[in-house]
C-alpha cells in the first residue's frame, strides 16, 4: 500500500510538468523552449559544532542547433556560503555566487564569450521532521549583478526571492540511512524585483521529482528531470519553457578532529 | 599526801573508765546476705573510726521454704556472742531440713504443726576467739518434733585453740576413739568400732601411731588379729616429713600398705571405713566453717597433721620420671587421637581388619598404658616418694610378651593373643629404667598398630571423601541448570546461532555419565577434575551472560554517529568496517562454535576467547589498522582473522 501511494505521487509529479506544458503548446514552436542539462556538486564540509562551508559548483549545458540538453556550455556556477545550525530542524546561510555565462550565439563576435555574473546570497531552511520522512521549506534570496554576454547591453541590479518546498521519502528503508533510495519531490518558485522588473515578477517556477540514493553519510547521488516556466524579463506576457535533466552527487565531510568526532565506549565493566 | 595522791588516782582512773565507754552501742535489726543467702540479723554493735564492730550478742536466722506449697522447709542460725568484735562465749550453729506432717493445732492465734526431719548442731565455747573448751557436733533424726535418732556425734577436745586429746566420732553405728596431741598430730591407737544388731560395740580396726607416725594398721576378725605394716624397716635414706591428716595423706597410706602386705591389702580394701567416718567429720567441719568462718574470721576445723616417712628421688631417679611421664603423655595423647576420630570408629565397625587393630590398640591400652599411667600419676602426685620406687615398680610394673586382645566384630566375640613386638625390657636394667624403657616402647606399639589401622581408615575416608564429592558434584550440575536459566536466554541463542544453555548442558551431562562408568578407584583420580570443569562452566556461563552487551558495546565503539547536512538526519557508519564485519562474520561466531566442542581441557581457553575478543577489538579501535583492514577482507576463518588482528584467540 504505502509502495503503491509513493509510486502514485511519483508518476502525478511527473505528470504535473506535462500538464503544466500542454497549456503551454501554443508557444512551443518559439525560441523559449530550451533543454538543459545540470550537473552539480554540493559540497557541505563541517567545520565545527554548529558551523558548515557549502561549496557547489555547478556546470550546466543547453541545447543548441538541434542538439538537446547539451548542445552548448551555458553556465558554471560556484556557489559558497557559510551555514550556521541553529538547530537540527533550522538553519541559515550567508554567501557568494560567481556565475559564469557563455555566450548564447558561440562564434558570433557580437556576443562576449565569457560573461560573470556576482551574486549575494543567504538563505533560512526550515526541517519538518516526521517519523518516516522529511520535509523543508527553504527561503533563499539572492542579490544578482548581472549583464547579458552582448556588448551593448549593461549592468543590472535585482533580487531574487526563493520559496521551495521539498520533501524526502525513503522507498526502500523505514528511514533515511546508508542504503536509502529516496524520492524527492521539489516545488521552487522564484520572483525577482528590480529597476528592469517591470511585468516579469516570476522569473521562475520549477519543478523538480528526482530519486536519490544515499550511498553513506558522507556521500548521496540524486537525479531527476525538471520542469521550469518563468517570465521573460522585457516581456511578461512570453514564459520561457525549460526540460531540465539534473544529475546531482552531494558531498559532506567532517573537517573537525577525530576526537571531537568518535564518541567514546567502555568495555566489559 | 599519800591519800590525796591515792584520791587523785582513783578520780583519773575513774575519769579515763568513763571514756573507754563513751561509745554508743547499736542494735542492728535486718535482712543481711551471707554466702549467697539472705539472713534476719539481729545483733549489738558500735562504730569506731568508721569501722562496724561487733559487741554483745549475735543472731542470724534463716527459714525458707523449698518451693512455694510443697510444705517442705530448711532453716540455718547461728547465735554467739562478740566482745569488741571478737568472738566469745557459747556459740551454736544449727541448720535443718524438715516438713510438716499432719493438720496442726491452733494455739495462741496460729496453728502449730508436729515437723519430721534432720537437724545438725555444731556448739561451742569461745574464750577471745580461741577454742577452749570441747565442741560438740550432732546430727538427729526428727520425727513428730521430737529427736527420733543419733545420726552423727563428734566431741572435739580443745584447748589453747588447739585439738588435743581424745577424739570421739560417731556415724550410723560406727565409732572412732582417736587422740591427738598437744601439737594437733596424730598418736597412740585410734581404735574404730562397730554396733551390732543387739547393740554392742566390737572393736574392728585399730591404726597404731608411733611418734605421730602410723606404723601400722591391726584388723580384728573372728577374734584374730590382723597386721598391715605401714612402715616399713629399710636401708634406703629417709627422712620423716609433717604432712596433714588428709585424703592424700590417706592415699600414701593405702600406698605404702598395698607395698608392704600386697595380699592383705588386696583382701580388706574395701573394708576402710575408719576413712569415711573421718571424712564425714571433715565435711562437717566445713559446713560449720562456712558460716563461722565469715562473722567471727574463725575456724572449728582443726588442722590435724601426721608424720609420714619420705624417701627423696635422686636426680637420677627424676630425670628418669620425667622422661616416662613425657612419654606416658605422648602415648595417652596418641590414644586419645585414635579414639576421637569417628573414621577410625567407622572403620572399626566396618572394616574386619581394622577392628582387630583398634581391639589390639585398646588392649595396649588397658594392659599395659593405663598401669604406666597409674605409676605416673603417683609420681605427678607426689605420693611415689614416700614409697620405696624399687619395691612399687617391681610389683607394678609387668612386662608380658604376649597380650589377650578381647575381639568383637559382627556379634561375634572372641579372642586372641597378639605378640607385643616393642614392649621388651632388659631383665638387667634397674626397674625405673625398665619402667621409662616401657614408656618409650609402648608408644612405638601403639604407632605401629596405628599405622597398620591408618591403611584402612584411609580407605574409609576415601570413600566418605568420595561420597561427599559426588553430592557436591550433583549439587554443581543442578545449580548450573539454575543459573543458566536464569543468566543464558534466547539473545544468546541469537547471537551463538544455537541453543547455547542445550549445549553446555548436554557436555556437563556427558561428563557426568563418562565419570559414573568409571571404576571406584578411577573415580577417585577423577573426582578432583570433574568438580573443577563443572567449576569451568559455571564460570563459563557467568561470562556468557555479558556476552550479548559487550557485543553490542563493540558495535556501538565501532559506529560512528554522522550529520548529514542535507538531510537533516543523524546516520550511522562503521569506524574499520572490515574488521568489524570479520568481528561480526566470522571471528564472533568461531568462538560461539567452540562451545560445540567443549571439553575439560580447553573449556578454560575457550571462556576466556570471548574477553581476548572484546579487549583486542577495543585495542584495535585505537591504533592504525590500514593494512589490517585490506588484509582481513581475505580471512574467512576466525583463526587467521585473530591472527591478523593479533588477538590471542584458541581453537
Amino acid at each position: 500500500m504505502r509502495k503503491h501511494s509513493l509510486l502514485l505521487l511519483f508518476l502525478a509529479c511527473l505528470a504535473f510538468p506535462s500538464l503544466v506544458s500542454a497549456q503551454e503548446e501554443r508557444t512551443r514552436d518559439s525560441d523559449n523552449w530550451n533543454t538543459n542539462l545540470w550537473v552539480g556538486f554540493y559540497n557541505n564540509f563541517r567545520l565545527s559544532e554548529k558551523f558548515f562551508w557549502r561549496a557547489e559548483m555547478h556546470y550546466r549545458r543547453g541545447d543548441y542547433e538541434g542538439q538537446p540538453f547539451i548542445g552548448k556550455m551555458e553556465q558554471i556556477y560556484n556557489r559558497h556560503a557559510i551555514t550556521y545550525l541553529f538547530s537540527p530542524t533550522f538553519n541559515m546561510s550567508f554567501g557568494g555566487v560567481l556565475r559564469l555565462n557563455f555566450t548564447p550565439s558561440p562564434g558570433n563576435d557580437a556576443y562576449k564569450e565569457v560573461m560573470h555574473e556576482p551574486r549575494i546570497w543567504h538563505e533560512y531552511l526550515f526541517v519538518m521532521p516526521f517519523p518516516r520522512f522529511q520535509a523543508y521549506h527553504r527561503i533563499r534570496i539572492e542579490h544578482r549583478w548581472s549583464k547579458s554576454n552582448s556588448y551593448e547591453d549593461d549592468w543590472i541590479f535585482r533580487n531574487r526571492w526563493r520559496y521551495k518546498f521539498y520533501a524526502k521519502f525513503p522507498l526502500n528503508k523505514k528511514t533515511l540511512t546508508p542504503g536509502t533510495i529516496y524520492f524527492n519531490p521539489d516545488v521552487e518558485i522564484i520572483l525577482q524585483t528590480g529597476k528592469q522588473v517591470i511585468d516579469s515578477p516570476v522569473e521562475d517556477f520549477r519543478v523538480y521529482p528526482s530519486l536519490a540514493y544515499i550511498s553513506s553519510p558522507r556521500v548521496t547521488y540524486s537525479a531527476g528531470l525538471m520542469y521550469a516556466t518563468g517570465q521573460n524579463l522585457n516581456d511578461g506576457t512570453v514564459y520561457r519553457q525549460r526540460w531540465v535533466m539534473r544529475v546531482s552527487a552531494y558531498i559532506s565531510l567532517d573537517f573537525r578532529k577525530d576526537e571531537k568526532k568518535i564518541h567514546s565506549v567502555r568495555l566489559l565493566d | 599526801m599519800n591519800q590525796k595522791i591515792r584520791l587523785y588516782q582513783f578520780f583519773i582512773l575513774t575519769l579515763i573508765c568513763q571514756l573507754a565507754h563513751g561509745q554508743k552501742t547499736q542494735v542492728f535489726e535486718d535482712q543481711v546476705y551471707l554466702n549467697g543467702n539472705v539472713y534476719q540479723a539481729n545483733f549489738n554493735y558500735y562504730v569506731n573510726k568508721k569501722d562496724t564492730l561487733y559487741h554483745g550478742p549475735f543472731a542470724l536466722t534463716k527459714e525458707v521454704e523449698e518451693a512455694v506449697g510443697n510444705k517442705n522447709y530448711k532453716y540455718a542460725a547461728i547465735n554467739g556472742n562478740f566482745n569488741q568484735n571478737v568472738a566469745d562465749g557459747n556459740w551454736a550453729i544449727r541448720q535443718g531440713t524438715f516438713s510438716s506432717s499432719g493438720k496442726g493445732v491452733y494455739q495462741d492465734n496460729a496453728y502449730i504443726f508436729k515437723i519430721n526431719g534432720t537437724e545438725f548442731i555444731a556448739n561451742g565455747n569461745l574464750d577471745k576467739g580461741k577454742k577452749n573448751s570441747p565442741w560438740e557436733i550432732y546430727e538427729w533424726q526428727i520425727v513428730n518434733s521430737t529427736i527420733d535418732d543419733t545420726l552423727f556425734s563428734a566431741q572435739l577436745p580443745f584447748h589453747n585453740d588447739h585439738l588435743q586429746g581424745n577424739l570421739k566420732l560417731f556415724h550410723e553405728g560406727d565409732y572412732l576413739d582417736g587422740f591427738v596431741d598437744n601439737n594437733q598430730f596424730t598418736d597412740r591407737t585410734w581404735s574404730f568400732y562397730l554396733t551390732e544388731a543387739n547393740g554392742k560395740r566390737v572393736l574392728l580396726k585399730e591404726w597404731i601411731f608411733q611418734n605421730n607416725q602410723l606404723v601400722s594398721k591391726r584388723l580384728y576378725e573372728n577374734g584374730q588379729a590382723l597386721n598391715l605394716i605401714i612402715s616399713e624397716v629399710t636401708n634406703q635414706p629417709k627422712q620423716v616429713e609433717e604432712i596433714p591428716f588428709d585424703d592424700n595423706f590417706m592415699k600414701i597410706i593405702d600406698l605404702k600398705a598395698s607395698l608392704n602386705n600386697p595380699e592383705l591389702y588386696e583382701k580388706y580394701r574395701g573394708t576402710d571405713k575408719v576413712r569415711d567416718l573421718i571424712f564425714e567429720v571433715v565435711d562437717k567441719l566445713q559446713v560449720v566453717d562456712s558460716l563461722f568462718v565469715p562473722i567471727t574470721k574463725l575456724k572449728v576445723t582443726p588442722g590435724i597433721k601426721t608424720r609420714v616417712d619420705k624417701f627423696p628421688y635422686t636426680q637420677a631417679e627424676l630425670s628418669l620420671l620425667k622422661t616416662a611421664q613425657k612419654n606416658t603423655q605422648e602415648a595417652d595423647k596418641l590414644m586419645r587421637a585414635i579414639h576421637d576420630d569417628p573414621q577410625v570408629l567407622l572403620a572399626s565397625t566396618s572394616i574386619e581388619k581394622a577392628a582387630w587393630y583398634f581391639s589390639t590398640l585398646q588392649a595396649v591400652q588397658n594392659q599395659l598404658l593405663e598401669k604406666s599411667k597409674a605409676i605416673i600419676d603417683h609420681y605427678q602426685s607426689g605420693n611415689l616418694e614416700y614409697v620405696n620406687r624399687n619395691r612399687f615398680l617391681k610389683s607394678n610394673l609387668t612386662v608380658p610378651k604376649t597380650i589377650q586382645v578381647p575381639f568383637a566384630f559382627n556379634r561375634d566375640t572372641t579372642q586372641f593373643a597378639y605378640n607385643l613386638v616393642h614392649v621388651q625390657v632388659a631383665p638387667q636394667q634397674e626397674p625405673l629404667q625398665q619402667f621409662t624403657t616401657l614408656s618409650e616402647n609402648i608408644i612405638k606399639e601403639i604407632n605401629l598398630l596405628k599405622d597398620s589401622l591408618d591403611a584402612y581408615v584411609l580407605e574409609v575416608k576415601r570413600e566418605e571423601h568420595l561420597a561427599e564429592s559426588e553430592a557436591v558434584l550433583l549439587k554443581r550440575q543442578e545449580d548450573l541448570v539454575k543459573l543458566s536459566d536464569s543468566l543464558l536466554n534466547e539473545q544468546h541463542d541469537k547471537l551463538a546461532g544455537f541453543n547455547v544453555k542445550a549445549v553446555l548442558l548436554s557436555f556437563t551431562q556427558q561428563l557426568l555419565k563418562d565419570y559414573n562408568s568409571l571404576a571406584l578407584s578411577e573415580k577417585n583420580q577423577q573426582i578432583e577434575s570433574s568438580l573443577n570443569c563443572l567449576h569451568q562452566v559455571e564460570s563459563l556461563v557467568r561470562n556468557l551472560e555479558n556476552v550479548p552487551e559487550n557485543t553490542y558495546m563493540v558495535r556501538d565503539a565501532y559506529t560512528n554517529k554522522v550529520f548529514n547536512p542535507y538531510t537533516f538526519t543523524d546516520m550511522e557508519e562503521k569506524v574499520k568496517e572490515p574488521i568489524y564485519e570479520s568481528f561480526t562474520e566470522v571471528m564472533l561466531p568461531g568462538i560461539w562454535n567452540n562451545l560445540n566442542k567443549l571439553s575439560c581441557e580447553n573449556i578454560t581457553a575457550y571462556n576466556q576467547n570471548f574477553n581476548n575478543l572484546f579487549g583486542g577489538m577495543l585495542q584495535v579501535l585505537n591504533r592504525n589498522t590500514r593494512r589490517e583492514e585490506r588484509r582481513i577482507k581475505r580471512a574467512d576463518t576466525a583463526a587467521k582473522a585473530a591472527e591478523i588482528l593479533n588477538i590471542n584467540l584458541t581453537f
